[in-house]
């Protein structure tokens, strides 16, 4: 017997999908936007003149990058409460793991773009009596930055394909918003064909965004 | 009268390489000094130690009767940097390539002058007229040629009004008419400032220096070594 399609029920679920992708959106923009402060503050750390502090940023940064995504979302879940005695909702667990899990690439991203800055532009700063701090915030970051957005945009979309592991613990995203509709209808193939359809679209949409936000902001710089 | 700025003994080795020995040198308020020597002597380096962004092996610097050895605390060389007793004019002209030209100079004023933005934007547009840059105000660095870059450096380092002006070979790369272009900026914005002058262009500076020092060449040897080490600094 051939498999009949009935995309028209998947699609009177649009509610539910809605909901789904504004979760896996929430999730994903609050996680980098967390992800990407604890990288500011690893690359202050390892830009110091602590050796502890460097140690420190070497080792986090081994151990963030060696757990896989989808355990470090299932530990935070589960094992980090019995560690601390408070538990998590689904959406605290998930933004700790997977902010934490992006944040030593982007700080890896941060520091190259600060080494392939001339060191004439912070020194110039330095000597005019700029303070470290303000010679970062007001002369290199915003270079650094500039350089960075296509580093940044692909780990923003690698963030947002990682929260689909969350569903994992029961996290109203995207997948867990699919499989919950698959229990109710059963046409998994419409249904995950359609969940694969949003995450392009998504994808699709945050690229073509960005790249103009940014363009807009640099146009007079090349 | 008086002295403005004073080496004692300045030694700085990097690595296993002595490229400063017991440099010493006076400087009175107002003179100019020019600075000579080979290539790798270590012009750049002594001017990178009296502005302080490099500290030095052993002896000592009195720059306007703050003293400062190997062993004076950062906290103590920010606070003397923060006076804004030295200008530095680095070698090669680096902008801040993201600013426009006039907020290449309105940003130190905002940032550690804590300036109101009008009175800045008037501070930095009357410099730029007087170093002939009135025109590019709203442009970005990255459009301008050699020369017009150097004189925004030179604006950007005079915006907080330094006693001592110290030029790293500020006129190398430049053709014959903006050299000369240069130099009369200079002429025109340090009056009554010290100026200390790394340069080969003695003759077309005679007119303007008090003193020439010629900082001697490093045994021979050496010089491979140098290549090797250097780099590995950053920041
Ligand atoms: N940060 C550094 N690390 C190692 N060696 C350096 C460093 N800076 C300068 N040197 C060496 O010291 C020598 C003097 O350099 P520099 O002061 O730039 O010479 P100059 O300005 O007279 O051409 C150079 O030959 C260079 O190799
Ligand atoms: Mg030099």
């Amino acid at each position: 017997m051939a498999y009949s399609f009935n995309f028209p029920l998947v699609f009177s679920y649009w509610p539910l999908f809605l909901k789904g992708l504004l979760m896996t959106i929430i999730l994903s923009v609050i996680s980098f936007f967390v992800g990407f402060c604890i990288a500011l503050v690893l690359v202050s750390l390892r830009k110091s003149e602590s050796k502890f502090a460097r140690r420190f940023v070497a080792v986090y940064s081994v151990t963030c990058k060696a757990i896989p995504a989808l355990v470090m979302i299932i530990w935070a879940y589960y094992a980090l409460p019995l560690l601390i005695g408070v538990s998590f909702s689904p959406l605290i667990a998930s933004l700790i793991a997977l902010s934490i899990n992006i944040s030593p690439f982007i700080m890896e991203s941060i520091i190259s773009g600060i080494n392939a800055i001339h060191k004439d532009q912070y020194e110039s700063a330095r000597v005019l009596g700029f303070t470290k701090l303000q010679a970062y915030r007001h002369i290199v970051l915003p270079q650094v930055l500039k350089n960075m957005t296509p580093d940044l945009l692909a780990w923003f979309i690698t963030l947002i394909k990682h929260t689909s592991l969350v569903s994992i613990i029961g996290f109203n995203e995207l997948l867990h918003v699919s499989n919950t509709i698959i229990s109710n209808v059963f046409l998994p193939f419409e249904v995950y064909t359609t969940l694969a359809i949003m995450y392009i679209l998504l994808i699709v949409c945050i690229e073509i965004l960005l790249r103009k936000v940014v363009k807009i902001k640099y146009k007079t710089l090349l | 009268m008086k002295t403005i700025i004073e080496l004692k003994n300045l030694s700085k080795s990097f690595g296993g390489l002595k490229v400063l020995d017991n440099v010493s040198m006076k400087i009175n308020e107002g003179q100019s000094v020019l600075i000579t020597g080979p290539n790798g002597c270590g012009k750049t380096t002594l001017l990178r130690c009296i502005s302080l962004l490099e500290n030095f092996d052993s002896g000592e610097i009195i720059i306007c009767k703050h003293r400062v050895t190997p062993d004076t605390p950062k906290e103590e060389r920010e606070k003397i940097i923060k006076n804004h007793l030295i200008g530095f004019v680095f070698q090669e002209p680096h902008p801040w390539y993201h600013l426009k030209v006039i907020d290449n100079l309105t940003k130190p004023l905002m940032v550690i002058k804590r300036m109101p933005k009008n009175q800045a934007l008037k501070k930095a547009g009357d410099l730029l007229d007087k170093v002939g840059l009135g025109g590019k105000k709203e442009e970005y660095p990255y459009f301008l040629s050699g020369g017009q870059k150097r004189k925004l450096i030179i604006a950007r380092t005079l915006i907080v009004n330094p006693k001592i002006l110290l030029l790293d070979e500020i006129s190398a790369n430049l053709d014959r008419k903006s050299k000369e272009d240069i130099f009369r900026v200079i002429n025109k914005v340090s009056k009554k400032k010290t100026l200390i002058i790394v340069t080969h262009e003695r003759d077309e500076l005679k007119g303007i220096a008090h003193k020439t020092v010629r900082l001697p060449e490093l045994p021979a040897p050496e010089r491979i070594m140098r290549t090797a080490i250097r780099g590995k600094g950053g920041y």
